[in-house]
């Protein structure tokens, strides 16, 4: 049976592509888990979702939440004496985002998937708030390096896109602003280009006062280099 | 009674059985803040990123007698709660349309069936000076030229000349430095069998840009002709 956690946009858990009603306790175990990806220990799992309880307590709490998953979805997942994880057989989309890309993907596709929409929105406990800012980082790069895979296989468009995402979601990122600058040259679109340089130059210094790196410069360099225009039309 | 949120140009608030309504300032940056967040919003990130340069108690004030006003002078757009507000489900926000139009367009939609296909031509409340704006009217702009140069594209490669040519001299016109539009617009031109045409476009590009801008065009642009 096919289990799919979805944390970005609304919290969804379905089985078999049915939406399955889950408890707020449960559902912040299946959350943390599915942001954490990997083996967690019980204990970490305890103090971070009820951090005002006790040991003894945050642990109760925990068994608890697990065993009130839905019967269908029990298997999501899988404990042992000292940790809990997701099974490996539930899809989460945040994991899929985070893996490791090889091959483009289109970006009505990512956005399809939901891949731009915010990490449990409405949710604002301390560790929901903290992870939310981390995943954002690790999305924006996830996003430059598609950004850079479409470059290559020739779609711009798509390119200039999840540039335009990356540098949204993290507007300090300079890395994001050399996939958009390395796009808008791929499509010919030099004076958006430029306007875009200048733009960054401003946001540098106004939030970081530093200048844009040598890198990021030499994208742009060129275009500012004088070219005989062509002989008119006769 | 619907309302419905124009941020696409310029702000407006508009009954649907017709007339506009005016509202404060506040009330109106309120709305079109929900109106992009979407859902439902967290009453302390509301007031913060509303009024920035004030202390939390002083903006959470603020969005408490703007919320005040809202209900007065528009009953039925937006509610809140102790802890979020929100815009009412039954609001139509026109950014949504033209985002939707924007990925028909990108997932290859003719243009000439695409609705909302105006709203591509406007910017996100451009005279805003607003530090909640920036990235999304950064992101709106990108989206919607974009799915414009690759609509004309796609008319061109299914042979819609009419509408490639339409497309691309509107954009054209909006965009008079965007040299892939300028690009598509000399191809188009090419491919209906006017290279002179062609030729003028890719010209006239290249004088202004280099008067306007200081730069030349690239290879590209040349190259079709």
């Amino acid at each position: 049976m096919s289990i799919d956690l979805r944390l970005l946009g609304c919290f969804r858990l379905s089985a078999e592509g049915q939406p399955i009603d889950v408890a707020p306790a449960s559902a912040r175990v299946l959350a943390y888990l599915g942001i954490k990806q990997g083996e967690a220990e019980r204990s970490t799992v305890a103090h971070v979702l009820w951090p005002d309880a006790g040991r003894a307590r945050s642990l109760g709490n925990l068994r608890s939440a697990l065993w009130r998953l839905p019967a269908g979805c029990k298997s999501a997942v899988r404990e042992r004496a000292s940790c809990v994880a997701l099974h490996p057989r539930v899809r989460c989309d945040v994991e899929s985002l985070l893996d490791g890309l090889s091959t483009p993907i289109r970006y009505d596709e990512a956005v399809a998937l939901g891949w731009s929409r915010e990490l449990l929105p409405g949710w604002y406990d301390d560790w929901v708030v903290a992870e939310r800012e981390r995943f954002s980082l690790r999305r924006a790069g996830v996003f430059e390096r598609l950004s850079a895979l479409c470059g290559r296989a020739g779609l711009d468009t798509d390119a200039v896109l999840y540039a335009a995402l990356a540098i949204a979601t993290e507007p300090l990122r300079e890395s994001a602003h050399q996939v958009l600058l390395r796009a808008h040259v791929a499509q010919g679109n030099l004076f958006e280009a430029r306007r875009h340089f200048l733009h960054l130059e401003e946001v540098l210094a106004q939030e970081l006062g530093v200048a844009p790196s040598e890198h990021s410069v030499a994208i742009v360099r060129h275009l500012d280099q004088p070219r005989r225009p062509r002989a008119s039309v006769g | 009674m619907g309302y419905a949120i124009r941020l696409l140009g310029h702000w407006s608030l508009d009954r649907s059985d017709g007339p506009s309504v005016a509202v404060r300032r506040p009330v109106a940056r309120l709305l079109a803040y929900l109106a992009l967040q979407g859902g439902v919003q967290q009453r302390g990130l509301v007031a913060g990123n509303l009024w920035p340069d004030v202390c939390d108690h002083r903006a959470s004030s603020n969005l408490r007698s703007t919320l005040w006003h809202a209900r007065t002078e528009v009953a039925g757009v937006v509610a809140g709660d102790t802890s979020t507000v929100w815009l009412h489900r039954d609001i139509t926000v026109d950014v949504d349309d033209a985002v939707i139009a924007a990925r028909a367009l990108l997932a290859g939609t003719p243009s000439s069936s695409a609705r909302h296909l105006d709203a591509l031509f406007e910017d996100l409340l451009p005279e805003w000076d607003e530090e909640w704006l920036c990235s999304p009217r950064f992101l709106h702009r990108q989206l919607r030229l974009q799915a414009l140069d690759r609509a004309i594209a796609c008319d061109l490669a299914e042979h819609r000349l009419p509408a490639a040519l339409d497309l691309a001299r509107r954009l054209a016109r909006y965009e008079p430095l965007r040299e892939s539009t300028h690009r598509l617009l000399a191809t188009a031109l090419v491919m209906a069998g006017d290279r002179h045409e062609a030729r003028h476009v890719v010209a006239d590009f290249e004088r202004r840009s280099l008067a306007l801008v200081g730069l030349a065009p690239s290879p590209r642009l040349a190259e079709v002709v």
